[in-house]
């Protein structure tokens, strides 16, 4: 006889039956009996000769307030039951139910290894997280629960055996952010005619890449006064000292230097360089202040205008970068200039 | 009415022979013959023939230029307009074509040259993974190494293997003069029918400097405003391919001979849209208001086509992409409906976004893939046009794994011909 | 930010945009007179440190 397939499966509060907003802040527990959501998967997945051997649940804030903790309490609950497939209830509309429902799938394939599958809405900001786990799409409104769990359970399968390979749109989940390349059996040319002469004609259309979607960036507060204040220099122009020492990536950016700045009035043609590969580079090589004009901030520093310019200018490159990298090496910088007690940075970009 | 009359002689195989001739599909070379034209340059240094064919166990790296052979055999002007012959171009008359056959340049900078051109690896793999998403592995291709004799800046370096593939295209194509053809196409813009609606084409090209660069009838499109041409003079070889871009983005001269977009806007011309005309954008310009300026002024040309809709294609990404969205916003703002042909950067793993800007106005885009997906390539039994991968000691037959985008020749190109696609997984 | 494509600066969500010259050169111009080079660079600088002050 065939092994049993082990499942263990996740709710919030109020699908466990323990309270509906008031008990959001419940903290992860295991069910010791199946209830709700649980129990009817039970009987979906019987004859399939599978069991729900655990049912974790958490509140929704509990979960939304304190990410890593209980991640790492479920995680551990999880892992103790051994599963070969884990569920997480379907969270249709819910924004913070999704979020927890996505969050949880992501870690449990990631950490765990272990394939994932809720449900949602597809606009609920939970779809964002749940990669590498999977999210079906359901309605916005909590319906036809036992449908849902059927196909969850029927897409759970298929993915522990390896046969969920294809896109999105083909495998009928909740895009999850990323794109895969497939060879397609027309070309570019033959798809965007017929879809241009719709949108001329006013019928209905469908772009194949959507516009991105950027984070908001919360303002830092402005300078009190410049004339206190310390500034640094910073660039993603790939300025370097001549030759290049570090071996700074002239493309596909991933590192970023320091140099030292102190004393110099400015940035001395010959001695230094810039080695990015996104533009022609004799304008800069010829007077490097015209990528980071150091030249007219030490004025600016001796005329009192800024309290002081940093001793370090930092740089990298900013050519074919991954955001990923961009991202991480912004931060990294941040914090490097905050513990050097820097008050503001000009950041020049090519 | 302006009509081109393409005589169609299809190539199945390739050889090098004691003569150079076409006979029932089969294309014969005389290298002796072949390498003299290519010396006519005299600052032409080292030349190795080779050819490869579909399904070879064979890689060509350091590709520069890939051309069809074409020879104009009527009518007035010639073919690859002043380069070769006056710098005066028709868009009609009679030329012949060869089908299946590809001259395909290779060349290396030498390590001193201006390190900004940083030389992109460029190759074509007969057979594998990779060759079922670049074209020239479906030719039969006569690979020519060429290397300077002295050192020669970049842009002269360009120029003289740009020529010297365009020259043996022709000469190629030159043994087809006489013979019956396999088959004849006509091509021609034709009366505008007033119950369809009018499309036109804007490509947005190379011509920021020296090393990036386009050619219009020979002549550079560096800081030129944009212009109209007929699609006609570029099946003909009006514009000629000299881009030191990365390899699945840039355009190649066979790319602008058979020009996917091109082609399927003749296709049901007068009988789903009415093809009213091309225009063509120089980018990378390197201030924002001149990309404002050029954009514009494209726009204001595709209007006086009295277009109702564009299709909107560009090369090569990076800052580019603001021409592109900008001729977008300025079309749509004057009530000509776009569409996008674009490839994406979405990172190696794939979760990145597909672009770093865009306008509103850009609701139709079409993809041409990832461009950063890696890919094994695998080892090959022979390789031809340089020794090693690019900046590496790795020998260019040997196996590697890289993104698309610096190796695979065309794979994304956005002129149409990839069927490359991103999907969201 | 100095940026020759302030838009995209912008649109990614910096705060405190100036716009440079030139993608090639954004805190200069090679086809200035030194002098005038030296007053353009200033402007751009005197715009960003009013700018870090908002």
């Amino acid at each position: 006889m065939a092994d049993q397939i082990k499942v263990v499966f996740y709710m919030n509060q109020f699908f466990a039956g323990i309270g509906g907003e008031e008990k959001a802040d419940q903290i992860p527990i295991e069910l010791e009996e199946l209830k709700g959501p649980a129990l009817a998967l039970s009987q979906v997945i019987k004859e399939s000769n599978a069991e729900v051997v655990k049912t974790v649940v958490c509140g929704d804030s509990f979960f939304g307030e304190n990410e890593e903790q209980a991640k790492k309490e479920l995680l551990g609950m999880i892992k103790a039951a051994s599963p070969d497939i884990f569920l997480a209830s379907p969270a249709f509309g819910s924004g913070r139910n999704g979020v927890a429902t996505a969050s949880i799938c992501s870690a449990v394939t990631q950490e765990l290894g272990i394939p994932a599958v809720t449900a949602m809405y597809p606009d609920n900001p939970g779809s964002e997280l749940v990669y590498p786990a999977y999210a079906l799409p359901t309605s916005n409104r909590a319906e036809k629960m036992i449908n849902v769990l059927e196909d969850m359970w029927d897409f759970a399968l298929k993915v522990k055996d390896g046969e969920v390979r294809g896109s999105a749109a083909r495998e009928n989940y909740i895009p999850r952010g990323v794109r895969k390349n497939e060879v397609d059996e027309s070309t570019a040319a033959e798809r965007v005619l017929p879809l241009l002469l719709s949108k001329i004609k006013g019928e209905a259309y469908v772009t194949e890449v959507a516009l991105p979607k950027h984070d908001a960036v919360e303002a830092p507060k402005p300078v009190t006064n410049m004339k206190k204040a310390t500034l640094a220099l910073v660039t993603e122009g790939s300025l370097v000292p001549f030759g290049n020492p570090d071996k700074l990536e002239s493309w596909w950016g991933e590192h970023w230097y320091k140099y030292s700045i102190e004393g110099l009035d400015d940035f001395e043609k010959g001695k230094y360089e810039t080695i990015h590969a996104g533009f022609e580079n004799a304008n800069i090589d010829d007077d490097p202040d015209r990528l980071l004009p150091l030249d007219v901030a030490r004025i600016a520093e001796k005329e009192g205008r800024i309290g002081k310019l940093f001793d370090i200018y930092l740089t990298t490159t900013g050519m074919e970068t991954a955001t990923s990298s961009a991202k991480r090496m912004g931060r990294e910088m941040a914090e490097f200039l905050r513990s050097e007690g820097v008050d503001a940075a000009i950041v020049t970009g090519t | 009415m302006l009509e081109l009359v393409s005589n169609i002689y299809e190539v199945r195989s390739i050889a090098f022979g004691d003569s150079t001739f076409y006979k029932e599909g089969v294309l014969s070379i005389n290298r002796a013959e072949v390498e003299a034209l290519i010396r006519e340059d005299e600052n032409v240094g080292e030349i190795t023939l080779s050819l490869t064919k579909p399904g070879d166990s064979a890689r060509i790296v350091h590709v520069w230029d890939v051309i069809e052979p074409r020879t104009k055999v009527d009518g007035p002007g010639a073919i690859f307009p002043g380069w070769l012959d006056a710098p005066i171009s028709y868009a009609e008359g009679t030329m012949n074509r060869m089908p299946g056959a590809a001259v395909v340049t290779c060349t290396e900078y030498s390590p001193d040259s201006d390190a900004y051109t940083v030389q992109c690896e460029s190759i074509i793999d007969m057979s594998g993974p990779a060759a079922e998403i670049c074209p020239y592995s479906q030719t039969n291709n006569l690979v020519m190494e060429i290397l300077p004799r002295d050192k020669m800046s970049i842009p002269e370096h360009n120029k003289m293997v740009t020529k010297a593939g365009l020259k043996i295209a022709k000469y190629l194509a030159d043994v087809t003069i006489g013979q019956v053809p396999s088959k004849t196409e006509t091509y021609a813009l034709g009366k505008k029918d007033p119950n369809l609606p009018n499309v036109a084409l804007l490509l947005v090209v190379s011509g920021s400097t020296a090393a990036l660069d386009t050619y219009i009838n020979g002549f550079s499109c560096v800081g030129i405003m944009p212009t109209l041409i007929h699609p006609n003079e570029i099946l003909q070889g009006s514009l000629v391919a000299s881009t030191a871009l990365v390899a699945s983005i840039k355009n190649f001269t066979y790319d602008y001979q058979n020009n996917a977009l091109i082609n399927e806007l003749f296709k049901d011309n007068g009988v789903k849209h009415n093809f009213v005309g091309v225009v063509v954008e120089r980018g990378y310009a390197y201030e924002y208001d001149d990309k404002v300026r050029l954009s514009s002024h494209a726009a204001n040309l595709i209007r006086h086509l009295e277009a109702d809709g564009v299709i909107i294609t560009s090369e090569g990404g990076g800052n580019i992409l603001l021409e592109t969205m900008l001729a977008c916003r300025e079309c749509e703002e004057r009530g000509i409906k776009t569409a996008i042909v674009m490839s994406e950067f979405c990172g190696h793993q794939g979760t990145g976004s597909p672009f770093v800007d865009s306008v509103p106005e850009a609701d139709l885009i079409v993809s041409t893939g990832n461009t950063e997906e890696l890919m094994e390539f695998p080892e090959m039994e022979v390789a031809y046009g340089g020794k090693t991968w690019i900046a590496t000691d790795v020998p260019s037959n040997k196996a590697i794994k890289r993104s698309i985008y610096d190796t695979v020749a065309s794979a994304n190109s956005m002129l149409g011909h990839a069927k490359l696609k991103a999907y969201d997984y | 930010m100095i940026t020759a494509m302030p838009g995209i600066a912008e649109r990614i969500g910096c705060h405190r945009v100036v716009k440079g010259v030139a993608i090639n050169n954004p805190t200069g111009d090679a086809r200035l007179a030194r002098e005038e080079e030296l007053v353009q660079r200033k402007k751009i600088l005197d715009a960003s440190l009013e700018l870090l002050e908002k």
